[in-house]
């Protein structure tokens, strides 16, 4: 098996990498700064824009899971651009459906989040 | 942090056991967290949506720059997987958590007849060598893959009930997609595992927005068990060449099977 060096691969797994390790890196650092200040500290309410918006060490680990959650976009948007530069429509428009559908699903889940849940 | 550890703990047996056997570890971490810790079935799906996220981006990374993954298969496959998890994870807020348990054994009784099937075939995969020159990074064109457009409307269909599945259940879905891309398309299974992992992130992040959103996920338990997925599947990725899958893959079955009877337990009975 050939290594893939082009642009596309290198830029899509960029991305995912580096992403993934900040996501990471940030959960990370709100678990031990909970650990550290203990009790209340962990305790959020809410959707994630208010336990965000907490101010918390436990709001760290939620701004980590969002990033973690756009990794993956991130990783459609430099996808779409890297099919763009080649000239390949046929994926840039793919790539660009499923960007809005996961833009859908960002703007229904915001949506329908008010009193609902398990 | 007794707590924590705990969490942490779980995580970590996810991620190595997920790794181990080429799943993402949702299978593990939703009973984990629903039959061990007690959470709801919706926060356990959360949390493990994250966490599917977290093993497949990473895994993909690797996988994506080592020229495995069809990033556009992937692509054109997620299109139905990204729908149906959208719809499954907005759905799973109106769902009662005895319907998710009866769904979840389900799932768990249809990968155990996968694995079992597995187990019982005489070697692992006699046909790779002669599909060893499939370039899946290859551009359309005459260099292109003949499997990546075989079946295609059949395949998005597959792909939209896989992402359904991802969405109502916190499972990658790999399950599904891996015998997609290999048995309906015709892929090699190096290249299905590798392309399925590509479309579980996007697919498991499609789902997750609406757990996320709807503060089914909390940060206190997604927290620990991230950061011990993480760590599990990167211990796992370096012990797998060194680990008898076959037997591993039989203990499995057997824990497989217990949440599947238990999760049954659970959808009969209407535990919290």
């Amino acid at each position: 098996m050939k290594r893939a060096d082009d642009e596309l691969a290198r830029w899509v797994s960029g991305v995912l990498a580096i992403g993934t390790a900040v996501a990471i890196a940030t959960v990370a650092l709100g678990v031990a700064l909970t650990l550290l200040l203990g009790g209340a500290a962990g305790q959020t309410a809410g959707g994630l824009v208010a336990q965000i918006m907490a101010l918390k060490p436990a709001s760290i680990v939620s701004v980590g899971l969002l990033l973690l959650a756009l990794t993956p976009a991130a990783e459609l948007v430099v996808a779409l651009i890297a099919f763009a530069r080649r000239g390949e429509h046929r994926y840039t428009l793919i790539a660009s459906v499923v960007l809005s559908l996961l833009a859908v699903g960002v703007v229904a889940a915001s949506l329908f989040s008010h009193g609902v849940g398990g | 942090m007794g707590l924590d550890l705990l969490l942490a703990a779980s995580g970590v047996a996810a991620g190595l056991f997920g790794s181990l056997l080429g799943l993402g570890g949702g299978i593990l971490i939703v009973p984990m967290l629903t039959l061990g810790f007690g959470y709801p079935l919706t926060t356990a799906v959360g949390v493990s949506l994250v966490c599917v996220i977290a093993t497949s981006t990473g895994a993909a990374a690797h996988n994506v720059r080592a020229g495995r993954a069809d990033v556009r298969l992937g692509l054109t496959l997620e299109s139905g997987t990204v729908v149906g998890a959208v719809t499954g994870g907005l759905l799973a807020g109106y769902l009662a958590q005895r319907l998710l348990a009866g769904l979840f054994a389900a799932l768990m009784v249809y990968t155990a007849l996968n694995m079992a099937r597995a187990l019982l075939r005489p070697t692992a995969d006699a046909g790779e060598s002669v599909e060893a020159d499939v370039q899946p990074s290859a551009p359309d064109g005459p260099d292109a893959p003949s499997y990546r457009r075989h079946r295609m409307p059949l395949a998005l269909v597959g792909s939209f009930f896989a992402g359904n599945v991802s969405g109502l259940l916190g499972v990658g879905g790999g399950v599904i997609k891996v015998p997609l891309v290999h048995l309906v398309m015709g892929a090699p299974l190096h290249i299905a595992v590798a392309t399925s992992n590509f479309i579980i992130g996007v697919t498991a992040a499609a789902g997750a927005y609406a757990y996320l959103f709807r503060g089914d996920v909390d940060p206190a338990v997604a927290g620990p068990v991230v950061l011990g997925v993480a760590a599990g599947a990167v211990v796992g990725a370096r012990l797998g060449p060194r680990i008898n899958a076959r037997w591993l893959s039989a203990l499995f079955l057997i824990v497989v099977l217990y949440v599947a009877v238990q999760m049954t337990l659970r959808a009969v009975a209407g535990a919290p």
